[in-house]
């Protein structure tokens, strides 16, 4: 088994940055010539380059983020150089232990919540979009704005009505989100997030006190922006500022799939495939 | 910065000279990219199912005893992507296939879709596939 080691956010940045070029080159691998295509000027269904070419746009309306968007950026985390963490951040990162990066472990004696089909949270989930194989849509609607995930089979909603983010609610895996137009583009709060899910693969840690911006920005009808900002100060000592985010309009023949994680079906995995992987006998 | 980058480069490179699957929860913490097997036996099951699928199979070692191997892939949605679908193999096929052996040397290993697949002796499928999660 391979051994445990203590990692500083500082020190896993350099392995962030072998995976996120060889994430890279795996899709490039992957690409063959009978992947969909996007309309002109669009993505592919693995998505294009790592950075927003404007184009002469096609006529779009700027503030309808709608459509299934698909990833391009490669780095499965908000940027590669996180804050420092406090001594608690630290501790909970110690006690993480995930299946990828310079820490992983064999996911049979790793402690990754996904390994048991739990619920990724809202911001692995919006980062996993980002960087796998599996699109979001969004769909607007009156008084809201939805985001649907693929991965878990999973949505948010942002509310549009103008109502303040609640002074006291349940905490939940996607947290509680409103959201309003600052000129085109649309800025998303959200706090009140259940603690046990991870921020990323890596084993990130946060707390019930994070609270996260999001700034959704579409620079032409291909191309969604976005950034975030999360904050929080029992597990970081400075917010964390994600890099550029960009998405690319999916073509319309991609739908979001039924791709539910099955616990069940995720129990027999593990059980007939992964803990024997792993040299584990339960 | 420049060493760094170099570095970054040249890990890339060896994982696509590999021939290694990447990105797969923990396919390289449970398998050695480093080693493949292939392996030809009669496939008891195939499931086709999310998370993951994987596909059972009885393969007859040096010695002839049988030994009963797994194989870790992707999710349907993944394989549909490749053209996969939950008929592709079926259980009394004949399947040849290469894996990426456990490291912990139990008959468990993550299917390398860059190898040629044959289910009764004919390619099916191969090449050109990724393990992405």
């Amino acid at each position: 088994m391979q051994a445990i080691r203590a990692v500083t956010p500082a020190s896993i940045v350099r392995a962030r940055s072998v995976i996120a070029i060889a994430t890279l080159t795996a899709g490039l691998t992957a690409a063959t010539p009978g992947h969909a295509q996007a309309p002109a000027g669009g993505g592919g269904r693995r998505g294009g380059g790592a950075e927003a070419r404007p184009t002469v746009s096609v006529p779009h309306d700027p503030r309808d983020l709608s459509g299934v968007w698909t990833r391009t950026s490669p780095l499965l985390t908000l940027s590669q150089t996180p804050p420092p963490f406090t001594p608690l951040g630290k501790k909970l990162f110690d006690a993480k232990k995930p299946s990828y990066g310079p820490r992983a472990v064999p996911p049979a004696v790793g402690n990754d919540p996904m390994g048991n089909c739990d619920p990724l949270g809202l911001v692995r989930n919006l980062l996993l979009e980002l960087v796998a194989v599996y699109p979001m849509e969004i769909v607007q609607t009156r008084d809201r704005v939805f985001q649907f995930f693929e991965w878990g089979h999973s949505y948010r909603q942002v509310w549009t009505d103008g109502r303040p983010l609640p002074k006291d609610v349940d905490l939940t895996f996607n947290g509680i989100s409103t959201g309003g137009w600052a000129g085109d583009t649309f800025v998303v709060t959200s706090g009140f997030f259940d603690d046990r899910s991870w921020l990323d693969h890596f084993g990130m840690p946060h707390s019930t006190e994070m609270t996260l911006e999001e700034r959704y920005r579409r620079l032409d009808r291909d191309t969604l922006e976005l950034n975030m900002t999360l904050t929080d100060p029992k597990i970081f000592t400075a917010p964390w500022v994600s890099e550029r985010k960009i998405m690319k309009l999916a073509p319309r023949s991609r739908e979001i799939a039924e791709q539910f994680c099955v616990p069940s079906q995720e129990a027999e995995f593990n059980r007939i495939v992964r803990d024997p992987a792993g040299g584990v006998v339960r | 910065m420049r060493g760094v980058i170099e570095r970054c480069l040249l890990a890339a490179m060896a994982l696509l000279a590999s021939t290694s699957v990447f990105a797969h929860h923990g396919t390289n913490a449970s398998y050695d990219p480093t080693k493949a097997v292939t392996l030809t036996g009669v496939v008891t099951r195939f499931s086709f199912r999310n998370p993951h699928s994987f596909v059972e199979f009885d393969v007859k070692n040096e010695q002839g005893e049988m030994v009963h191997w797994v194989g870790e892939m992707n999710s349907p949605t993944v394989l549909r992507e490749a053209g996969w679908t939950a008929t592709t193999i079926k259980a009394g096929d004949e399947l040849t296939m290469t894996l990426n052996p456990s490291r912990a040397g139990t008959p468990r290993g993550v299917v390398n879709r860059m190898r040629p697949i044959l289910v009764n002796g004919k390619q099916v499928l191969g090449t050109g596939g990724s393990n992405e999660n």
